[in-house]
């Protein structure tokens, strides 16, 4: 059942072989894993137990609902960048696009070579991707789902000769209603709300949603549970919470990973929790066309350009209710009204990159602080992403392109998106978001250089593991999730395998 | 928000959406200012909003082509000048001030079921029904 703690007064504590701090693409493939494995597992999860009926794709009250501060966490540095987190029992999984992207061999025999990560470059992580992928049904989007706008974007990659191709997406029974940002009401995205959570409580795994962990418990070096704030549906602090537990897994994603360690002391000085943190710095490009796209009618994320991975850009779809798109629309007054009033006409396509920059976390009164600052090299390479789409778009037959570009808010030709590429800019010049936080609890054999050991155990304690995000020594270089769970996966089979001893 | 923040809120809504032009309704037809405000307030970021407020209103003092008036006290022209140039500008804080103020306006407004219509925007539940699903899974 889910214990909701707050509605119990008198559920204060409880004990489990293992808690699971976070129900996100991490935390929910660990509690799964160890379950099943006949482990006593306890899931601690900050926001709601919400489900399909709470899912009524209104975005707005979607946003409210199912988003940490309601959207509007990001990184400061020398741009601001807005870093969208789920805060529900799923976590960012429940609001994620659904794509599933493995990470490219040489991503994962670098891990080895350069962090000492055991058994990557012979065989990957191809047992644990195809564990995870037959879990939640990775599949491509047929073409009756494409969404109108990616179809677009497909027209215009084959007239100008670029590769691309149907996303693959854990999406069973999809149906294009193109809320998969909201929460799917039809339950047809296999986000961890509806995959690994329900099949770690069907193992006996108990959850415990409305709590929020403030602290890892230690005894010394060694770890005595978690200390944890309920709240009531109102979201006031209804009391504490406390679990004993001889270990502890911290998945709380990786802006927030590197916060509790911090609260609970065992950041060591110049350790590497809270640095190195990468994002997948990205953005969206808009297109208005003559005739009615209708954008919204299919998968918002159903088509990829990759022809230029090895750069490291990736491109691909991104559709977004007008609530959301309007403020990428250039202008503002009559003339914002003007455009936005093309709605219908308007098609948009997302650029990323995966970046050589890198970040920090701090923790500022138990929320983050995040600090990234995007290097000339990664703008550089955003932008002739953003050039590339332009020109994809003005042969798909667009009329007007915005870029998102601060010296060039709007393209009236082809001409004008070749010049794009070659305009000096800094990364304070683009309109920027980024949604995979990634790598501020890096793996690694040398405690100097990573803060968890190849097995996730955090350095410096004994009891702690980390399986989320955090854990990646480098980008992924593509969409994040599926590496996330398959590491969880790998990271729980060694969880298990250390109590057996 | 006190009276003078009030109609600074009310002079920036205006600005951003005005009534006309390309559709009828603008921020004045609906009571904006209270949801903007409610949505600030529950992510937490009431002050920095308020400050954002007040750098727009006391901004064009420092413009003597404005004449040295306040934002409020400015017509919507000018209003608008006045914000598309801070779209521009060179200076990133101004520019992702402007930005976030679009987002936290705009999406109040765009996120409206008239605005929606307007638009010919389809609720993603109407166009694409769920009524053909087996009922939700219950939380035992
Ligand atoms: C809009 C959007 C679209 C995306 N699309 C894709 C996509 O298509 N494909 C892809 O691969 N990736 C995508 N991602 C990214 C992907 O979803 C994330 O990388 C992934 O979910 C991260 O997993 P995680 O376990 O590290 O953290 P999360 O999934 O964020 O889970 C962390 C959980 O921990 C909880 N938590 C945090 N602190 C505490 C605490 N102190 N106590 C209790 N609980 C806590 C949080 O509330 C959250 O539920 C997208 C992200 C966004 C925002
Ligand atoms: S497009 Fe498919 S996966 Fe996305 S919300 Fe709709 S039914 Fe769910």
């Amino acid at each position: 059942m889910t214990a909701s703690a707050a509605r119990d007064p008198e559920i204060l504590r409880d004990s489990a072989e293992v808690v699971v701090v976070g129900t996100g693409a991490g935390g929910a493939v660990v509690a799964a894993e160890l379950a099943e494995a006949g482990l006593d597992v306890v899931l601690l999860e900050e926001g709601e137990d919400v489900g399909r009926r709470d899912f009524t794709a209104d975005a707005l009250a979607q946003v409210r609902r199912l988003y940490r501060q309601r959207g509007l966490t990001g990184t400061i540095g020398n741009t601001y960048i807005p870093i969208p987190l789920g805060c529900a029992v799923g976590g960012t999984t429940v609001i994620n696009s659904g794509t599933c992207w493995r990470a490219p061999q040489e991503v994962l025999s670098r891990w080895e070579r350069e962090f000492g990560i055991p058994d990557l470059v012979d065989r990957g992580l191809a047992v644990e991707y195809e564990r995870v992928e037959s879990a939640i049904g990775v599949a491509p989007v047929p073409e009756s789902l494409r969404g109108p706008g990616d179809e677009r974007i497909r027209r215009g990659a084959e007239a100008l000769g670029l590769r691309g191709e149907a996303i693959p997406r854990n999406a069973v029974g999809c149906r294009g209603t193109g809320v998969c940002i909201f929460g799917c009401p039809r339950d047809a995205k296999q986000s961890t709300n509806v995959s690994y959570v329900p099949r770690a409580r069907a193992a006996g795994a108990r959850l415990y949603a409305r709590c929020r962990v403030d602290r890892i418990a230690m005894d010394g070096r060694r770890v005595r549970g978690v200390l944890a704030t309920r709240r009531d549906a109102r979201g006031r602090a209804a009391g504490t919470f406390e679990v004993r537990a001889p270990r502890v897994v911290v998945a709380a994603g990786a802006l927030l990973t590197p916060v509790l360690l911090a609260r609970s002391g065992l950041a060591r000085r110049r350790s590497a929790v809270g640095r190195h943190l990468r994002i997948h710095p990205a953005t969206r490009v808009l297109a208005r066309f003559d005739e009615p796209v209708r954008a919204w009618a299919g998968v918002p994320q159903s088509y990829h350009i990759h022809e230029f991975e090895s750069e490291g850009i990736f491109l691909q779809g991104m559709w977004l209710p007008p609530e959301l798109q309007a403020p990428a629309v250039p202008g503002v007054g009559r003339v914002h009204k003007e455009r936005m009033a093309a709605y219908d006409r308007l098609a948009s396509f997302g650029a990323l990159i995966s970046d050589t920059s890198s970040g920090r976390v701090l923790s500022l009164g138990g929320r983050p602080l995040a600090w990234y600052r995007m290097n000339r090299d990664d703008a550089r390479r955003l932008l002739r992403g953003i050039a590339i789409v332009a020109r994809v778009f003005f042969a798909a037959g667009a009329r007007e392109v915005h870029p998102g570009v601060r010296q060039r808010p709007v393209l009236r030709s082809m001409a004008e998106a070749e010049a794009l590429e070659h305009l000096a800019v800094r990364a304070s010049d683009l309109d920027l978001m980024a949604f995979h936080p990634m790598g501020t609890a890096r793996m690694g054999s040398d405690p100097a250089r990573s803060a968890v050991d190849p097995t996730g155990r955090l350095y410096g304690a004994s009891g702690v593991w980390v399986a989320d995000a955090s854990v990646f020594p480098t980008s992924t270089r593509v969409n994040p999730q599926v590496t996330i769970m398959a590491m969880a996966t790998r990271i729980a089979q060694r969880l298990a395998e250390a109590r057996e001893r | 928000m006190s009276g003078g923040g009030r109609r600074v809120l009310d002079a920036v809504l205006e600005t951003l959406v005005p009534e006309g032009g390309a559709f009828p309704e603008g921020a004045p037809t609906f009571p904006l200012a209270e949801r903007v405000e409610e949505f600030v307030r529950g992510a937490g970021a009431g002050t920095a909003f308020r400050l954002l407020l007040y750098g727009i209103e006391l901004y064009p003092l420092l413009l003597p082509r404005l004449g040295r008036r306040r934002f409020s006290r400015l017509p919507l022209e000018k209003r608008e000048r006045v914000l598309a140039a801070w779209e521009a500008s060179r200076f990133w804080p101004r520019r992702q001030a402007l930005h976030a103020l679009k987002m936290i306006v705009l999406s109040q407004f765009y996120g409206q079921p008239e605005i929606h219509a307007r638009l010919g925007y389809p609720h993603p539940l109407a166009r694409v029904p769920i009524d053909d699903l087996p009922a939700p899974r219950e939380t035992p």
